[in-house]
């Protein structure tokens, strides 16, 4: 589960990151008739106080991977709350994308498929942990037993 | 339920929590350029009243009517960066080569975005009708609100009417709901789509020189070079 959390971090980072790259030197902004990524990353819907979600969409998948790293609790709750706030950011995209920008960003779309698959990678990390006392890379039943026989 | 259960949503409601309120923030006009201004607070009138004094406008033009370069900025009245165009573009093209008789800038507005983009156009178009479509499209920008949010509200818009400097608001409101305010829309339509005008805010340089075609907002210095690259 750590492994697919980090290779999602990973597809998100990527995305993420070629938004970022092309909203730092993509040139003059501009609203493209017919919609597309320029108008959406253009759009005062597509920032945060001031912040675009492309930067703050890349942070979120760094701390992902971060997540993916981390064992045991940490690494769970890392997870649960990268994937959580990361998938809502992607949803309130969406909808201004579709009823208020009128512009649909193809990248923000992958995005938040990747959102969701990382929450799904982080309810069944926790789900699979059982014991939430136990280190990720000990399966269940051994960490029970462990538990066991330290009890 | 443990304790690192609890720990664990204890912690997503926090995030939800914050997320919305972010959201809220953002949507409800923690920038307040994103807001469009009531009629009593409508902006910007004084200062394009200074822009275009001593200039001649006609229709949606300003300038020499024979000037030998036309400058068309095609824009939607919706587009935030055409607004940033009106902030960082257009000044420094009016006190320019528009002042000194070089250039003459024709307001063309688009309508893609959705319906405030309409109202706002025609809106425009009604202030063309007594020569005023620039200085109305610029105190549009100054009072642009988000898109699609119907912030082109009949109150918004007549307030922008008030604040456009020589503008009869009376006349101006019956010309918005008439066939030749639309008819000057569709024209511009026209006008982008034969030009390929794929953006805005899109600025279509012509002169003896030949044409040149300039995307974004981009610093007035790169419009008043293509201006005199086609003198």
């Amino acid at each position: 589960m750590r492994v697919a959390h980090g290779v999602l971090a990973l597809f998100g980072l990527g995305i993420t990151g070629y938004l970022s790259w092309t909203e730092l030197l993509g040139g003059s902004p501009t609203c493209v008739i017919g919609g597309g990524c320029a108008t959406v990353q253009n759009s005062d819907y597509a920032e945060i106080a001031g912040v675009s979600l492309s930067y703050l969409g890349f942070i979120t998948y760094a701390f992902m991977l971060v997540s993916a790293f981390l064992p045991g609790f940490p690494g769970r709750l890392l997870g649960i709350i990268t994937s959580v706030g990361g998938l809502l950011f992607s949803l309130w995209l969406l909808y201004a994308e579709l009823f208020l920008i009128k512009a649909i960003c193809p990248w923000c779309v992958a995005s938040l498929v990747v959102m969701v698959l990382a929450l799904i990678v982080a309810i069944l990390r926790i789900w699979k942990a059982g014991d939430l006392r136990s280190d990720d890379s000990v399966p269940p039943d051994q960490a029970a037993r462990a538990g066991v026989a330290e009890g | 339920m443990s304790r690192k259960g609890w720990l664990i949503g204890g912690a997503v409601v926090v995030v939800i929590a914050v997320v919305v309120a972010l959201i809220v923030v953002s949507v409800s006009g923690g920038d307040s350029s994103g807001d469009a201004a009531s009629p009593a607070e409508t902006k910007g009138g004084a200062e394009v009243a200074a822009l275009v004094k001593g200039l001649p406008q006609a229709e949606f033009a300003i300038g020499k009517p024979n000037a030998p370069v036309t400058v068309r900025e095609f824009v939607d009245p919706q587009c935030p960066v055409c607004k940033t165009a009106s902030d960082k573009t257009i000044p420094g093209i009016i006190k320019g080569p528009v002042k000194d008789g070089t250039a003459r800038l024709i307001i063309e507005p688009l309508t893609f975005i959705g319906s405030d983009s309409s109202a706002g156009a025609l809106a425009i178009a009604a202030a063309a009708a007594q020569d005023r479509g620039f200085a109305y499209a610029e105190v549009l920008y100054a009072n642009q609100g988000q898109e699609n949010s119907g912030w082109a509200t009949e109150e918004v818009l007549t307030g922008i009417a008030n604040a456009t400097p020589g503008l009869d608001v009376e006349a101006w409101k019956t010309a918005k709901g008439g066939d030749a305010a639309a008819n000057a829309v569709f024209a511009a339509s026209d006008r982008g789509q034969a030009a390929g005008v794929s953006a805005t805010p899109t600025f279509v340089v012509t002169g003896p020189g030949g044409t040149k075609v300039i995307t974004g907002a981009v610093d007035s210095s790169e419009v008043i070079n293509a201006i005199e690259a086609v003198s």
